[in-house]
């Protein structure tokens, strides 16, 4: 194990993260006798005196004010089940779908979003004993319809969104797609070089942990897209 | 020299019938990631064992009355395909696959932070692929490995052999034949780095107290030596993430 | 087995639409097989033939366990074939432990009735001694890694794994197999192997992943013998099929049989 902050470090479960006691465990660690160690497999961080794991895997647990890209499994009288790629599942009730009085006596909530459908929802509330709100008011939430959706791993999001959107907006700019990026792992892509996009974001997932990859990215598109143009896509 | 069957277990300068020193264990082999769908898996070989573990989760648990608001639950099932034994295996369960899923279970329960994840399950697949010995150890080493490649938090990895007696000598990793004419056999698990163990079971047709000691020395030796190459597998499959 | 795994509502229609323009969400050809890899032998010694083939992400395993027991009465000079398959529950989060389902034991039946019907195995030559001792041959396909397919898979698979075994010689003091012997190899009369087509809408692939065959209206295997005539078809899915398309599939399929028998050549001359 190194402790110079450029070079990475990969760390499994049960490694110590430092031997000096100077510095705090953060998220993914766990401290026992003074000595900070990693919970999970991934790389040491080091930022403000405090030691994290950014893991390589693992599921999405829904976290306050999170946009995740769900699917209607059941719908009730009053609301809708949302399963949201992640152990647990959300509810959104009637007066969270929507600032429009329903009369329920005219309409059944299918109308609105059936099952099987795929929305954009935000989580409103997560309980200790997680059970999930989700509410579509929020400027972003909507029903999603068209292009197509892809995996990829939550823990893989933030370097995809990049520095304050960076990174997804360089792949949305060259390949001219809308691309939204739920927090647990499913990227919606509709627009003119969907390929690409896709392409372009199973290479970020790739490559996360390369530095300055935003202006690799940036290149490698510029590149893709002087062959995509003459030979066509979708 | 110990003779059952016609075969020479050990002979008088301590070499097993394999050709091992006492203390030896048979070549081993460990690969991380070996399956698509599974969250998490592993390949574990040692000598002609061979075992894949798979992990799922962690997901919603039913029935709905096991949830626990409290925690998460981790669900352990060890299988022997079809194929991998002398005599073709029945499918589905039986006893003795039904109280290795209970051991192994228990074997990794200590080292996972299922708290984190109240009302789930952690599910753990141990297939047998072919087995030749010590397939409850190798299979819970097996599953460790692709616990921590599921991104599942614990407190460390956990490594299992088995030590065994033939003859008068404790011996390390028993291999079936050593397994069906010996005269122990003692499958430990350990958490990786430590002195805690969180597996063991005996069969033996008469252990003193100093042999028992001896084994359990043998098995942590073993399971430091299985332990490194835990860690090696590990390593080895995400740095390729990395650069 | 739980609920299948949906496939979202908009891909499902993202593989639908692309099919109108006449591509794949993966970019292969309506006939195009994925990657194959088969490996020949992958249980070293417990087996007494084996073959593991992953077509694309999907992995499958067929092993060969060669046993002497009683026969029928009413064959007594005929030995035992039996295929049977598990979908192990490491291979996909919706599988589960237990009995096998029906899928399971439709996917067994369909392979064992190409290798049956085809006179693969000639059950005569199994006899080691009439009314009292004969071969019972089982053919176990084990799913590792689920992702479309199993079908094809499974039977590569099997075929593969059967022209791999050797029968144990028998020794009749002990009544037993003496499985420390290499024996004969397993007399193989013809060479079965089974193609399916997929229809989804109007289009018909090839090869699957799991996201275009969880959508898929019906389904067509084709099992042919090694002269290219057909020995086997199991119709499956919910759409019927008209008397053109299922021509039309069994054409493909002709031709797909002949690609893999290549594939299979060029493994067993390695």
């Amino acid at each position: 194990m190194t402790d110079q902050e450029t070079e990475k470090t990969i760390v499994i479960p049960g490694d110590a993260l430092e031997e000096e006691g100077q510095l705090r465990g953060g998220i993914n660690t766990y401290t026992e006798n003074g000595s900070v160690y990693a919970k999970v497999v991934g790389v040491r961080d080091v930022k403000r005196q405090q030691v994290r794991v950014i893991p390589f895997k693992g599921r999405y647990v829904p976290k306050e004010n999170d946009l995740v890209i769900g699917s209607i499994a059941k719908v009730s009288g009053t609301s809708w089940i949302v399963e949201l790629n992640s152990p647990y599942n959300g509810l959104m009730t009637l007066s969270e779908s929507t600032e429009e009085f329903i009369d329920l006596d005219e309409h059944h909530l299918s109308e609105f979003y059936d099952v099987g459908e795929v929305v954009l929802v935000k989580i409103k509330r997560v309980t200790p004993k997680k059970h999930v709100q989700l509410t579509m008011k929020d400027n972003m939430a909507r029903k999603i319809t068209g292009g197509r959706i892809i995996e990829v791993s939550p823990t893989k999001v933030p370097r995809l969104i990049g520095k304050d959107g960076t990174m997804v907006t360089t792949v949305k700019d060259y390949t001219r797609c809308t691309i939204i990026v739920g927090q647990n792992g499913r990227v919606w892509i509709k627009g003119t070089y969907e390929d690409l996009a896709e392409r372009a974001i199973r290479k970020i997932e790739e490559e996360a942990h390369t530095d300055g990859l935003t202006d690799i990215m940036s290149q490698w598109l510029e590149q893709e897209l002087g062959t995509t143009e003459t030979i066509g896509d979708d | 020299m110990v003779q059952d069957a016609d075969i020479t277990l050990i002979d008088d300068n301590g070499i097993r019938f394999d050709g091992r020193q006492t203390d030896e264990m048979r070549p081993v082999s460990m690969e991380v990631g070996v399956l698509h769908n599974a969250d998490g898996s592993a390949m574990v070989e040692i000598g002609k064992t061979r075992i894949l573990a798979a992990v799922y989760g962690p997901k919603e648990l039913h029935p709905q009355h096991l949830q626990d608001q409290t925690t998460g639950i981790l669900q352990v099932r060890y299988n022997m395909a079809p194929f991998s034994t002398e005599d073709r295996q029945k499918p589905g369960p039986n006893r003795r696959a039904s109280e290795i899923s209970l051991v192994a279970r228990k074997a990794l329960e200590p080292v996972v932070f299922l708290e984190e994840y109240p009302m789930t399950t952690v599910k753990v697949y141990i297939e047998v692929i072919e087995a030749d010995a010590s397939t409850r150890a190798t299979g819970i080493t097996a599953a460790s490995l692709a616990l921590a490649d599921a991104g599942i938090p614990m407190k460390g990895l956990i490594t299992a052999c088995a030590a065994g007696k033939v003859g008068d000598s404790i011996v390390l990793d028993v291999a079936s034949k050593e397994d069906s004419y010996g005269e122990a056999d003692v499958p430990l698990a350990m958490i990786g780095g430590t002195d805690d163990i969180t597996l063991l079971q005996i069969d033996s047709s008469g252990l003193t107290h100093e042999e028992l000691d001896e084994a359990l020395r043998m098995g942590k030796k073993g399971c430091e030596y299985l332990f490194e190459k835990q860690k090696e597998a590990l390593y080895r499959q995400y740095s390729q993430v990395i650069t | 087995m739980t609920k299948e795994e949906e496939i979202l509502q908009v891909n499902q229609e993202y593989i639908r639409r692309r099919m109108q323009q006449g591509e794949r969400k993966d970019g292969r050809a309506f006939d195009e097989l994925r990657e194959i890899t088969i490996t020949p032998n992958y249980i070293h010694e417990k087996a007494e033939g084996s073959c593991c083939v992953q077509l694309g992400n999907t992995k499958v395993i067929a092993g060969v366990k060669v046993n002497v027991g009683t026969p029928f009465p009413d064959v007594p000079d005929e030995g035992v074939l039996m295929v049977s398959a598990e979908h192990a529950p490491l291979a996909a989060s919706h599988f589960e432990a237990g009995p096998p389902g029906e899928n399971s034991i439709e996917l067994a039946r369909v392979v064992d009735r190409a290798i049956r019907e085809s006179g693969m195995i000639d059950t005569g030559t199994l006899c080691i001694a009439a009314g009292e001792a004969v071969y019972m041959v089982g053919i176990d396909i084990h799913v590792l890694d689920y992702d479309g397919n199993l079908i094809d898979a499974a039977a590569i698979a099997s075929l593969v794994a059967l022209l791999q075994t050797n029968l144990p010689p028998y020794d009749p003091e002990t009544g037993a197999l003496d499985r420390d012997s290499d024996g004969d190899a397993l007399p193989v009369q013809d060479k079965a192997l089974s193609i399916t087509g997929y229809v989804i809408d109007d289009g018909v692939i090839f090869d699957p992943d799991y996201a275009e065959e969880s959508i898929a209206d019906a389904r067509l295997t084709v099992g042919f013998k090694e002269d290219g005539t057909i020995c086997s078809v199991q119709k499956g899915g919910w759409k019927p099929l008209t008397r053109e398309q299922i021509t039309d599939i069994a054409q493909q399929c002709a031709q797909l049989n002949q690609t893999v028998r290549e594939k299979i050549k060029n493994v067993m001359a390695e």
